[in-house]
């Protein structure tokens, strides 16, 4: 148990200083901040023809208010910290990959529907997008994450799993 | 929170706070004259624009008669209208310059040239060729100018910014610049700015203020320029209006505090995960 906190930690601290390197903000977090964007002004534009998407900005032109997708915002460090369990959990490699992809798309499916609705609660009201900017979208991606994590350790319940995980870890 | 100012950053403040108080600073409406319904104004050759920029205000140009990019450029319908080399945007450009030259004439306080990581109360300041890589912090309510004889902001998300404390607004921000500005990409910049060749900004670029270009062009790349609407100064208020583009409002996913929640959450449930394990060892 000790062992699997000092990893997860260790993985948590380790990502969230690689993701901070201007490397790699360059490389991976701006071009997926920019995807974000554009995937969630291409679904807003499906029904919305007054959508616009620049760079990590999405705007209406109609009335043109403004959501910027911020280094934060795009999802990755929720993403960071569910992967950073996974990966620290004994378990099967195949197992932790599949985990990984699965909390990845989880979250950023979340998040884009997220952005959406901050986009259009924004032009409605204000205090509304505060309230669930702050509070409801927070709990509601913090809910996914666990969810996600719990299924994946429901999955590694079969003692076959354990048993593999197990092998895995002692050496030869 | 309270900003605590260096001494040598304290004293210098409040000696540019002691030179604007002593100045006749005029009210902005009255600084810009008819300009102050512009948010864009080049000079020559043109205004040249590309992409999906969104203005709040009229963009205008004079002496020449050209303006590029509109659309796919748009005003915000009841903002303002585009101005052609007509007597309108004559007059505007004639009172930037009037405006300019007094800003120019104000006596300002030596402050460093990189303009990130410092605490400003309300004055005037003297920076040379102003760079933004960090932030800038304007502290209470008043007019803040910034004389520079460059002026650049750093590209990348989050990477310039003006943090705005204690009542200061963009709106009573002024850039005096002495050649050209160019804002960043992704660079979400603030006040009205007044050069005295071009001004250029960066793609996904947001300004809230004025870009007022005295002998240049001024250049768009999907940006969104607001026209001040707001400031301490009587007659105008702070924040966007109905119609009026927003500065882009930063969205994060998580705080601090929530994403410590969330793998302490991840953590124990893992733990329990470990402790079952064991037992059906």
């Amino acid at each position: 148990m000790g062992r699997f906190l000092a990893i997860f930690v260790a993985i948590v601290v380790g990502l969230f200083a690689l993701e901070l390197t201007p490397p790699l903000q360059a490389a991976v977090v701006a071009p997926w901040t920019a995807g974000l964007a554009r995937v969630s002004a291409a679904l807003a534009a499906s029904f919305d023809p007054h959508v616009l998407s620049a760079g990590k900005v999405l705007r209406s032109s109609t009335n043109g208010f403004a959501i910027s997708i911020e280094a934060g915002c795009n999802g990755l460090e929720a993403a960071i910290v569910l992967i950073a369990a996974m990966l620290a959990f004994p378990a099967p490699w195949k197992h932790r990959l599949i985990g990984v992809a699965a909390g990845l798309g989880a979250v950023q499916v979340l998040n884009v529907a997220r952005v959406i609705s901050l986009f259009y609660l924004g032009q409605w009201s204000p205090a509304a997008f505060e309230w669930a900017h702050l509070y409801l979208w927070q709990a509601l991606i913090m809910l996914d994450a666990l969810a996600v994590w719990l299924v994946w350790l429901r999955t590694l319940r079969a003692p076959e799993e354990w048993a593999s995980a197990r092998a895995e870890a002692v050496p030869p | 929170m309270p900003v605590r100012l260096p001494r040598h950053r304290f004293a210098r403040a409040a000696c540019a706070s002691a030179l604007a108080l002593a100045l006749p600073l005029p009210g902005l409406a009255q600084l810009l004259g008819t300009a102050s319904s512009f948010a864009v104004l080049g000079a020559t050759p043109n205004v040249t624009n590309t992409g999906a920029t969104v203005v709040s205000g009229s963009v205008g140009v004079w002496p020449a008669a050209s303006i590029t990019g509109f659309p796919p450029g748009s005003i915000v319908p009841g903002t303002g209208s585009l101005h052609l080399g007509d007597t309108v945007a004559q007059q505007a450009q004639t009172d930037t310059t009037t405006a300019y030259n007094t800003l120019a004439g104000l006596t300002g306080a030596a402050i460093a040239p990189a303009l990130g990581g410092q605490v400003l109360t309300p004055g005037v300041y003297s920076a040379g060729a102003a760079n933004l890589t960090g932030t800038l912090t304007l502290n209470g309510p008043g007019l803040y100018v910034i004389q520079a004889t460059a002026l650049t902001t750093a590209s990348g998300p989050g990477a310039s910014s003006v943090v705005f404390l204690g009542g200061a607004t963009a709106c009573d921000l002024w850039w005096q610049v002495g050649s050209s500005a160019a804002i960043g990409t992704f660079s979400a910049m603030q006040g009205n700015v007044l050069a005295l060749t071009s001004i250029t900004l960066g793609t996904s670029a947001s300004l809230q203020g004025r870009a007022l270009a005295r002998n240049g062009t001024v250049t768009l790349d999907s940006d969104a320029v607001t026209a001040c609407a707001g400031g301490s100064t009587p007659g105008f208020v702070v924040g966007p209006a109905p119609g009026i583009p927003s500065a882009p409002v930063p969205t994060p996913t998580l705080s601090e505090w929530a994403m410590i929640l969330l793998a302490t959450l991840l953590a124990v449930a893992g733990v329990g995960a470990l402790r079952r394990r064991a037992k059906l060892r």
